[in-house]
């Protein structure tokens, strides 16, 4: 780690690290290094401004605001939402951005929102919601973050960027050798239930331990945007694939959808999955 | 959901979203990345001052072609710098001189549009370069004088008139970025009499090599 640099600092409600490898020890080379963490530490700052749901001011808030009419919205806003909306086809509502509303325990809507009820109109940029509801972008915004500082740092090569969970793995590590990641155990704390070798890709896994959430009986903050409800069938998903907001969003859809459908679809979207029920037992997508 | 397998290559469509993405929210970054140079350390000593503003001459027109290009130039271009009011308060400093109009020059192999921008990090130059003094007992003539960066190189020239400073210009743009971004500097170094010209946010590479170029020609005058 001594050839390291490693800066850490809070965003988007987490922690993120980033850590790039080597590329000198001079006064320049530090400041450049620096100079081009920070960039990518802004990433995070950027889309959580424009996409987060927990400050009214934002984009994202903004947009919920008006009901029935296209809204122009920004590029960053507009393609997030677009790839919300693709994942949420591509997992049959198992993703949904609207699922917001559940999320703040708030029924308001009159009935349940999907994402059927956002209207994309890419020639003009314009979102049209078709009934009030909330957009909770959480899944696809931080990936995209850390997609964009990955960008930021590519000329570094051996880097990693920890975002919560959400990890990206530029190159090699220090030893010039592959990455080495381990999936957190869901059942038993500070263990590792299995280690991967990883160079050039995002992991993400999404788990019922990483955020109880305000429902009764300890139900965790991965919703079915359909019941509302914890999904239960998968204990943990862990999606390896060349974009972190590809792995989470794919990770969040395939929990949701369970061990058969979930592994089916990330076939499907050749990505790398491995699933762990809450019995551990294993499943993990055919290469 | 089979159906959709052919419509929603996510892997795809991510990738661009993240491009297009990256592509506008970019000069945000810069931003950032500029207030972080500012917090952090000196840079270059802070440009001379004119100490006499009469002195400053106004600006000449370019007599020459450029010179040939250094092989592999992909673009040449030569920036005629006008002295723009808004940026370089000439007029405030030299009253009684009214500039002359700037000389056009046709474009010389048109450059190709600067590729979208590309994660490369801008660098802080810490080295501080020696003070440069005001430039006063120059040879006349016309000098040029190259610097270097990691994103490419640019050639500058002084003109020496009188033993100051009458033009100043970039001859040769070798940068992967448009020197449009630097294009005011050749003007600061006429009003300052120096290499000394200021950072510019976003292309830290380009001014400092810029700065190089300058500094180079001026020492060739002496």
């Amino acid at each position: 780690m001594s050839d390291s640099f490693v800066h850490t600092t809070a965003a988007m409600g987490t922690v993120v690290t980033i850590q790039v490898v080597g590329h000198g020890d001079s006064v320049t080379e530090r400041a450049e290094r620096q100079a081009a963490v920070e960039r990518a530490i802004e990433w995070f700052r950027v889309i959580e401004s424009t996409c987060t749901r927990f400050d009214e001011r934002s984009e994202l808030r903004q947009l919920c605001t008006r009901v029935g009419e296209p809204v122009p919205v920004s590029e960053m806003l507009f393609q997030v939402l677009s790839f919300a909306v693709r994942v949420a086809e591509e997992s049959g509502g198992a993703f949904d951005p609207t699922v917001g509303d559940a999320l703040l325990a708030s029924p308001s809507t009159p009935q349940p929102s999907s994402y059927r009820d956002l209207g994309l109109d890419e020639a003009n940029h314009t979102v049209m919601l078709r009934q009030s509801l909330l957009l909770d972008l959480g899944a696809v915004a931080k990936g995209l973050a850390v997609d964009a500082a990955a960008r930021e740092l590519a000329s570094y090569r051996d880097f990693v960027i920890d975002a919560g969970g959400d990890l990206f793995f530029g190159g090699n590590n220090p030893a010039g050798e592959p990455w080495s990641v381990g999936i957190r155990h869901p059942r038993l704390d500070a263990e590792i239930i299995e280690t991967l070798q990883i160079s050039d890709a995002a992991v993400c896994t999404s788990g019922d331990y990483d955020a109880k959430s305000r429902t009764p009986e300890g139900g965790h903050h991965i919703l079915h945007p359909r019941s509302g409800s914890s999904a239960t069938s998968l204990a943990s998903v862990t999606v390896i694939a060349p974009s972190a907001m590809v792995a989470d969003a794919l990770s969040t859809a395939a929990f949701v959808l369970g061990p058969v459908d979930g592994i089916g679809m990330l076939e499907r979207q050749g990505v790398r999955g491995i699933m762990f029920t809450p019995t551990l037992e294993r499943f993990e997508t055919r290469a | 959901m089979n159906s959709k397998q052919s419509k929603n290559n996510l892997l795809a469509i991510g990738s661009a979203a993240v491009l297009a993405v990256y592509a506008a929210g970019f000069f945000r970054t810069r931003a950032a990345a500029q207030r972080f140079a500012d917090d952090s350390e000196q840079r270059r000593p802070a440009p001379a001052q004119v100490d006499n503003p009469a002195d400053v001459p106004v600006l000449q027109r370019v007599d020459s072609a450029p010179v040939a290009p250094k092989k592999k130039a992909q673009a040449v271009a030569v920036l005629q710098i006008q002295l723009d009011s808004a940026r370089i308060p000439i007029d405030s400093i030299v009253p009684a001189v009214t500039p002359l109009p700037p000389v056009v020059l046709p474009p010389a192999p048109v450059a190709p549009p600067p590729p979208p921008p590309m994660p490369v990090p801008v660098v802080v130059d810490m080295t501080p370069p020696p003070v440069e003094k005001a430039t006063n007992g120059l040879k006349d003539g016309t000098y040029r004088g190259w610097g270097t960066s990691r994103h490419g190189d640019i050639e500058a020239a002084v003109d020496i008139k009188d033993g100051k400073i009458s033009a100043a210009y970039i001859t040769q743009c070798l940068t992967r970025y448009s020197c449009s971004w630097i294009g005011h500097l050749p003007g600061q170094v006429l009003a300052r009499q120096s290499a000394n010209v200021d950072y510019v946010s976003g292309a830290t590479q380009s001014s400092n090599a810029f700065y190089h170029a300058i500094l180079e020609a001026i020492t060739k005058a002496k």
